[in-house]
């Protein structure tokens, strides 16, 4: 067909940009409903059908996002194009974005009339023609991953699950991550059909004030780390009576480890633009922007493709659905610095000065960007504000606990089976996320702690998984929710490192605006640095504390703020581990180079001199009886052996056992 | 529109202007607050952390630039806010480069006011010196123990046109050290000689095997 | 009378520093025991090995009230062990600052002592007695300390003052200013004494001296000698300043940390009263006719506070005339520094200083520049034996005038402060 569902199906529609029509995005699904016609209606129909199975009946979707483009989903898509052109096959190739279950990345989705929709895990590029083949030739199924439904005309069916049925996805609950993965980010008529825009349709229709209550009601609270009531600030900022106001997307998604907010931003751009049209609604801003950090440049670009579609359709720029109300977005790169993500300091970059955080009060509610109101809201909390204003406040409400409602995107990396992006209710227990979604940890690794909150949050021990996913709860425990990231730390791992991994980030990162942040990181990184290395002293622990302390209460912002966590939640939990390296000098997660030295269990080896060979320090040679040795003098510990050994005989000591 | 506000600070209340700041409004209920960074009309301070104060629910702001609308009450001087002062102030001091024998700021130095204030040990007699660094008496033959002793003292023996003979003890962070006796070593001291000086009253002064040692460090560098 | 007698005076009250005074009588004699209780130091021990040119910072650490004689004195020995020679100004510099010193110690003593005198008992009750004359007598200390820090800055342990130098740069309107402050202070100081005379009770009238043997320095030039390079004792004998060892004997006591001094196996005196007698001939008219004034009565012991205040006023109207001496022969904001580096030499050196209570005595041997050997014999323990005889004198003469053993005493501790003992500086 060539016609969109975004385009008008007949002369009775007076629907344009110049003058549009309210209730234009209702229209696009049930209707015409400014006049009766069946044809129009069957248009309808068709589009979506076509939407859902491709033009052609067939559809090959590609799910181009920066995790699977990682893994080589670019190479796949060329090996589909090619395939089904020397295949003939009448199939529609499109992209997605990514539905969050990166352990099976690439992976590729095949649905056809009749068929059930299949997923397909761990694709390569040579997988790709008997993939195809199977599918759309043979009609069978039974390799597949998963699949969507079942229709009993495939071969296999009864032999592969049902996502649904999968405990990683049954256990999530997709409401703002929903279209994720599903939809072609770059359609802005596969988001309407999807049930995009309504929100905004509704606000419009409800105005400003009500649209405040409606997201008041549902309980909102920011989904950037801070949690602060979604409705209370917007009706602050609209209480002010400077104008013109602003409001901000921040997409400057800084924590190592977190990625929530690029894999909305990339796989569903369209829900973040609505979000923030409805917020310059409610607050009355006709200026929109939205920060995104330099080094997520497909994020950027999505988004920015998003505005110039929205404009295009006349869903940004004047007059919105025939509201009257005006607003546009500017998509603005940050410089790259971590800081950026401080509210204040993200206003500083946006005015074109050095990104310092500058004191509050004045908060950017009633001073911000220009000295004029500004609400700042995080990508995710914006999805989230698009989503409850389509699907009504209650529904939001119903879910996760008596403080925070709905529900929140997390992250998990590090030590599990299936790391990726999962979407659960606020109140979901640690372990629930860890071990029932993410699958727990791998074969041989034990699970230590958790570290949730990126670089201003806390290591939660592994004895305390069944503590709920909740602001106040984590508080309490040394954590913070953060941007929901999560990293699952093994035995592997050693906490004291762990803790100064941390701090050399935040440290780079300091603006250096302020005293205790500026000079305490540092300090307090070279104090655990000579702890790694087996100099610390039970003085250096009393230091790192008082500087710690001080940093905590003392810094201007929260980058500051808040660094000092990871080191004060693993002094709480492993004061252990910290007093083996003081006392014993000793690393018990055998990681800390300078306390650990690398031995070959001459009974083991083979001889097959694959360490020697591999060797940077040429530390390892072969003795009299023929097996081989490593030099301790020479050994650098940069670890080649131990990860070459075909039969694990190179092993590592620490402490007195090191001797 | 009110024309007054009241402000209590550890107790006192002032009545002042709205948009006064907390630090004025404590000048005027006579109480000091440290501070280093604000400079009115040039920079609007909250970045030496210094002058934090608390409220009684336990928020901290800083007192240069959180300007009152309405009555409220802050404490400015309890104890663990100047413990909190006092760390800061060791972590600004810590990469300080401290060449008080050469610095034009020596005797009028803000760092060595708050060193006297808040008690943190660490910059050297050189700070509080009057005689300017052309008219050092190590100039004239004299030696003078100022650049690697502790002050706090307002260099009274350098006042009264005596040299420094270290009372408060020995200066022990390796870096000033180093600038140090390079400097004596520059005009023309031998550093056996400075140790001999040194150790009259620093014989058993914990943190003299430092200044030994790099004493010790610089001499071997021939 | 009581046929045996056995007191205690522990920590006599008022004096500078801690001694107790045992008193024993028995059918033969009546025995007075000086016993210090003092911490030793070991000043004349530590300094071995280190550079001579140190010691007179340390040694001004004797004592905190008359830290400027042994800075001085010890200045002066290092000097003369060295073979250096000061300037000119230096030497008249070191000299005001002596006689200062002098001044100041001398007329704070007579203060706290004065209280023995008029009946108050103690200094807070003579304030409260007498407030107008304290008023002004703590108005004539600050003047004192004023005009000294003009020249020397600050008065304990003066840093200014080093070997061949004087650090803080003078001016010809600062050494002015000090010459009329501290004449206008010699004025005061002879206003006062008519209504001092007053009050000024005798104590112990018609109690002599038995062994009135004193020492004084040898004035080099006419004039009261603020330091010497000789000895003059009452009996007419005169030894150069290296020589002291030949008559002047120091022993150790069982029952004193510090050590006692005699003069060919006698004890001696020294301070004010040694001085007035000494140098009555140097001293102005009007100083010779306030000890008219003041009826001092140089055989009785408790009369050295009163000749330390004529010393007062006679030496702040010499200073006086020094300063202005000196302000008309410099220019302005100079310091007098060592053109040289002291020399590492070898040889010996006695400095001989007036300390406000005596003669002092630091006697150091320097090899290649070190201290090898260092004495310091000070006033107070050159007074200790004499002390202890004129005790025992005086309570058999009080025990015989039938005063009673609590009466016995007082006078015994009015006695002791009537000395102006320094006892960290005799245990040194």
């Amino acid at each position: 067909m060539n016609w969109t569902l975004l385009d008008r199906c007949c002369e009775k529609c007076t629907h344009s940009p110049e003058k549009p029509c309210p209730d234009y995005i209702e229209c696009r699904l049930s209707g015409p409903l400014c006049h009766d016609d069946e044809r129009c209606r069957e248009m309808r129909r068709q589009r979506l059908e076509e939407l859902r199975y491709g033009e052609k009946g067939a559809k090959i979707k590609v799910p181009m996002a920066s995790c699977t483009l990682a893994t080589g989903a670019e190479a796949v898509y060329h090996a589909v194009e090619d395939a089904v052109k020397n295949m003939g096959l009448e199939a529609t190739i499109t992209i997605s974005g990514c539905h969050g279950l990166d352990f099976i990345d690439p992976w590729l989705e095949l649905s056809a009339k009749g068929m059930p929709t299949a997923i397909y895990a761990n694709v390569k590029p040579s997988d790709v023609p008997r993939i195809l083949e199977e599918y759309f030739v043979k009609r069978d199924v039974s390799r597949a991953f998963a699949l969507k439904e079942r229709v009993g005309a495939a071969s296999g069916e009864d032999k592969v699950p049902l996502l649904g049925e999968l405990g990683f996805w049954a256990k999530q609950y997709k409401w703002v991550s929903r279209n994720c993965g599903v939809v072609n980010p770059e359609s802005l008529e596969e988001y309407v059909a999807s049930g995009g825009y309504r929100g905004l349709s509704r606000a419009f229709k409800l105005g400003p004030e009500a649209t405040i209550e409606e997201i008041l009601k549902s309980g909102l609270r920011g989904r950037g780390g801070a949690g602060f009531p979604t409705g209370m600030k917007w009706r602050i900022t609209r209480q002010q009576k400077a104008t013109p106001k602003y409001v901000i997307a921040n997409a400057d998604e800084g924590d190592p480890g977190a990625f929530m907010n690029r894999l909305l931003a990339e796989s569903d751009p369209f829900r973040i633009i609505e979000g923030l049209t409805i917020a310059g609604y409610a607050i009355g801003a006709n200026q929109g922007y939205i920060f995104v950090r330099a080094e997520k440049p497909l994020m950027a670009k999505r988004l920015q493709k998003a505005v110039e579609e929205a404009r295009r359709c006349g869903l940004l720029g004047k007059n919105i659905l025939g509201s009257g109300f005006d607003f546009d977005i500017e998509v603005i790169l940050s410089a790259g610095a971590f800081v950026c993500g401080e509210e204040t300091a993200m206003i500083a970059a946006i005015e074109g000065k050095r990104a310092w955080p500058r004191q509050r009060p004045p908060y950017p509610a009633e001073k911000g960007l220009w000295g004029k109101p500004t609400a700042i809201n995080n990508v995710e909390t914006l999805a989230h504000a698009a989503t409850i204003m389509a699907e009504g406040a209650e529904k939001f409400a119903a879910i996760g606990t008596e403080k925070t409602k709905g529900t929140k995107m997390f992250c998990v990396t590090g030590a599990v089976k299936r790391v990726g992006a999962y979407e659960v209710p606020i109140g979901t227990s640690i372990r629930v996320l860890v071990e029932e979604l993410a699958g727990g940890a791998p074969e041989g690794v034990k699970v230590k702690a958790v570290q949730i909150g990126g670089p201003s949050g806390g290591c939660i021990p592994a004895n305390l998984l069944d503590l709920p996913l909740d602001y106040e709860t984590l508080q309490g425990a040394g954590a913070i929710m953060g941007s929901g990231g999560i990293v699952v730390i093994g035995h592997e791992n050693c906490m004291v490192d762990v803790a100064k991994f941390f701090l050399t980030f935040t440290s780079a990162e300091s603006c250096g605006k302020c005293i205790p942040c500026r000079v305490g990181l540092r300090v307090m990184w070279s104090i655990l640095d000579k702890i790694t290395k087996g100099e610390g002293t039970e003085e250096d622990l009393q230091v790192l504390r008082q500087v710690a302390e001080t940093v905590r209460s003392a810094s201007l912002c929260a980058l500051g703020g808040t660094a000092p966590n990871p080191v004060l939640s693993t002094l709480r939990y492993f004061m252990d581990e910290y007093a083996a390296h003081i006392r014993e000098k000793l690393c018990p997660a055998l990681v800390c180079s300078a306390l650990i030295k690398y031995r070959i269990d001459e009974e083991k080896c083979i001889a097959c001199g694959q360490c020697a060979m591999n060797c940077p320090a040429s530390a390892i040679s072969k003795i009299e009886s023929g097996k081989y040795r490593i030099d301790e003098s020479l050994c650098i510990k940069c670890g080649v052996c131990y990860t070459v050994c075909p039969v694990k005989a190179v092993y590592k000591v620490t402490g007195a056992r090191a001797g | 529109m009110i024309s007054v506000v009241k402000v209590k600070i550890d107790g006192k209340v002032v009545e002042v202007e709205p948009g006064t700041t907390v630090l004025e409004a404590a000048e005027k209920a006579g109480i000091e607050i440290p501070r280093l960074c604000v400079v009115p009309g040039l920079y609007e301070g909250s970045s030496c952390r210094l002058c934090l104060v608390k409220t009684p629910a336990g928020r901290l702001f800083p007192s240069c630039n959180y300007r009152v609308y309405r009555d409220e009450e802050f404490l400015a001087s309890t104890p663990d806010l100047w413990e909190m002062r006092r760390v800061n102030f060791e972590l600004l001091l810590k990469f300080h480069r401290i060449e008080c024998w050469a610095c034009e700021r020596k005797s009028s130095c803000s760092l060595v006011e708050l060193s006297k204030e808040l008690l943190v040990d660490g910059i050297p007699v050189c700070s509080e010196c009057p005689l300017p660094p052309n008219e050092c008496l190590l100039l004239k033959g004299e030696l003078c123990l100022g650049m690697i002793a502790q002050s706090g003292c307002n260099a009274e023996c350098l006042v009264s046109g005596g040299e420094c003979w270290g009372c408060r003890g020995p200066i022990t962070r390796e870096d000033i050290l180093e600038r140090a006796f390079t400097h004596y070593r520059e005009l023309g001291f031998d550093v056996k000689e400075v140790i001999g000086k040194a150790e009259i009253y620093w014989n058993s002064a914990p943190g003299f095997a430092t200044v030994k040692k790099v004493a010790e460090r610089v001499a071997g560098r021939g | 009378m009581a046929e045996t007698l056995k007191l205690t005076i522990e920590e006599v009250p008022a004096v500078a520093g801690k001694v107790n005074v045992h008193i024993e009588k028995d059918q033969a004699a009546v025995r007075v025991d000086f016993g210090v209780t003092q911490d030793p130091r070991f000043f004349e021990r530590f300094l071995k090995g280190r550079p001579a040119v140190y010691a007179p910072h340390v040694m001004s650490r004797i004592c905190g009230v008359c830290s400027v004689v042994h800075l001085t004195c010890s200045i002066e020995a290092v000097e003369k062990a060295l073979g250096v020679e000061p300037k000119p100004e230096v030497k008249a510099l070191r000299d005001l600052a002596k006689g200062f010193e002098n001044v100041q110690n001398n007329f704070v003593h007579v203060l706290m002592a004065l209280p023995d005198y008029t009946g108050d008992g103690n200094v807070v009750q003579f304030s409260k007695s007498h407030p107008q004359l304290f008023a002004r007598m703590m108005d004539i200390n600050r003047r004192i300390l004023e005009a000294y820090r003009r020249i020397c800055g600050r008065f304990i342990h003066t840093p200014s003052l080093g070997v061949a130098s004087h650090g803080k740069p003078i001016t010809k309107s600062e050494l002015e200013y000090v010459g009329r402050e501290m004449a206008r202070v010699s004025t005061e100081l002879y206003d006062l004494a008519g209504s001092l005379a007053e009050i000024w009770n005798p104590i112990a009238q018609g109690f002599e001296d038995p062994a009135p043997t004193y020492c004084v320095l040898k004035p080099p030039r006419e004039e009261f000698p603020m330091f010497s390079n000789g000895l003059m004792f009452s009996d007419g004998f005169v030894v150069s300043a290296e020589r002291y060892g030949e008559v002047i004997e120091e022993r150790k006591l069982p029952h004193s940390n510090a050590k006692i001094a005699l003069y060919r196996g006698k004890p001696f005196y020294v301070g004010s009263r040694a001085r007035m007698q000494a140098y009555f001939t140097l001293l102005t008219s009007e100083a010779r006719e306030l000890i008219k004034t003041l009826g001092v009565d140089f055989s009785n012991p408790f009369d050295n506070v009163k000749a330390q205040y004529v010393e007062t006023a006679h030496l702040s109207g010499l200073l006086a005339e020094k300063a202005l001496e000196l302000a008309s022969r410099i220019g302005s904001g100079v310091a007098f520094y060592r053109e040289e580096k002291v020399p590492e030499t070898s040889g010996e050196g006695v400095g001989l200083a007036t300390a406000p209570r005596g003669v002092l005595i630091h006697h150091y041997r320097v090899r290649d520049g070190k201290l090898e050997y260092a004495n310091v014999i000070t006033p107070t323990v050159m007074n200790a034996r004499h002390v202890e005889v004129t005790g025992g004198a005086l309570v058999s003469w009080a025990l015989s005038k039938g005063v009673d053993e609590a009466r016995v005493k007082d006078l015994v501790a009015a006695l002791v402060r009537a000395y102006d003992p320094c006892l960290p500086c005799a245990v040194h």
